[in-house]
């Protein structure tokens, strides 16, 4: 068979008339026009578009933390990642060469030195930052919020720990402990939470570690002496 | 969108049965699994390319184990966005 290393509509038209004399080259044309044309049309409405013998189509919204997202994302812009994953029918036929092969467990002190090592997880991180697309806010709600948003104090890590402490201070309830001794959320717990929308749109502010790594000892400490006094001093006061 | 919603929007805007458009799609895939099983570019006007590739072997490491495996070269096949589409996508759509 003829193979280019390019090939574009035309050819795939002649290929499956090729193959299947029954299908003529306008029908194959006209669907083949017609079904690029119902993929392209569906992800520009940021939906998704899926076919059994051929794959997935998706527009998923970019994370904030994805490799190759713009720095100016500030809220006037949303971005999203054109993403294809192949049927398994179609990931088959186009791996049909090394379909035989098989990943083998390599005994201690066997080493291929000009092979790439790679951990188990990362081998396509590299591909996240490609497909991504960007379209303007429909209706700019937020910008009328910033004057708002800009006047509160600038609420940092730490600051929404001592409100909550604070808060625990005020309204001391028996299930205090648990609160309490709860350690401050780590980074993960953090990015499981997402912050409320407006202040995913503020523009990034200086976050200085140092000044939270401070902090957090203290209001641990600080958490503690007052959960302390309170079962010590609570059950004297009941008698 | 699903398979079925799609081959039925195809089939009404071609005036065809759902039978005829699913042995079309059937054909067309079959053809383009066919020429991406070697490496090599499909043009997608509008859309982008479908980008098949061979990657080479590699030792694919376990770090909580320590386990190490030969994994095999393969044919893989990605999708690149045509500038194009980032256009219309940056427009709303609007062709």
């Amino acid at each position: 068979m003829e193979r280019t290393n390019h090939m574009d509509v035309t050819h795939i038209v002649s290929l499956v008339t090729k193959k299947h004399p029954a299908i003529s080259a306008e029908d194959a044309g006209q669907f083949i026009q017609e079904w690029l044309t119902l993929i392209r049309d569906t992800l520009l409405r940021q939906e998704g578009v899926e076919s059994h013998p051929f794959g997935i189509f998706e527009c998923l919204a970019a994370g904030d933390d994805e490799p190759g997202q713009p720095a100016n994302d500030n809220g006037e812009v949303e971005s999203f990642r054109i993403h294809f994953t192949p049927s398994d029918s179609l990931q088959k036929s186009v791996n049909s060469f090394f379909a035989h092969f098989e990943p083998s467990l390599l005994n201690e002190g066997v080493m291929f030195d000009e092979l790439a090592t790679v951990n188990i997880g990362e081998e396509k991180l590299d591909d996240l930052s490609e497909n991504l697309v960007m379209r303007a806010l429909p209706a700019p709600v937020l910008l009328t919020e910033v004057p708002v948003v800009e006047s509160e104090p600038e609420i940092s890590g730490e600051t929404s720990i001592l409100d909550a402490v604070n808060q625990e201070q005020m309204i001391p309830e028996p299930e205090i402990s648990e609160s309490v001794t709860a350690e401050p959320p780590t980074p993960v717990e953090r990015e499981s939470n997402p912050p409320p929308e407006s202040s995913l749109r503020r523009p990034p502010t200086h976050k200085s570690g140092k000044r939270s790594s401070i902090w957090i000892p203290i209001i641990g400490g600080v958490a503690i002496v007052i959960a302390g006094l309170f079962f010590f001093h609570h059950p004297r006061t009941n008698k | 969108m699903t398979h079925d919603e799609m081959i039925t929007t195809l089939s009404s805007r071609l005036g065809w049965s759902e039978a005829k458009a699913n042995e079309l799609l059937k054909a067309a895939t079959e053809v383009i699994g066919d020429h991406l099983s070697e490496p090599g570019t499909l043009s997608l006007p509008l859309l982008g390319e479908l980008i098949s590739r061979k990657k080479r072997e590699y030792i694919s490491l376990d770090p909580a184990t320590g386990a190490r495996y030969l994994m095999p070269p393969a044919t893989e096949l990605n999708f690149r966005v045509a500038p194009q589409f980032r256009e219309l996508f940056a427009k709303g759509g609007d062709n």
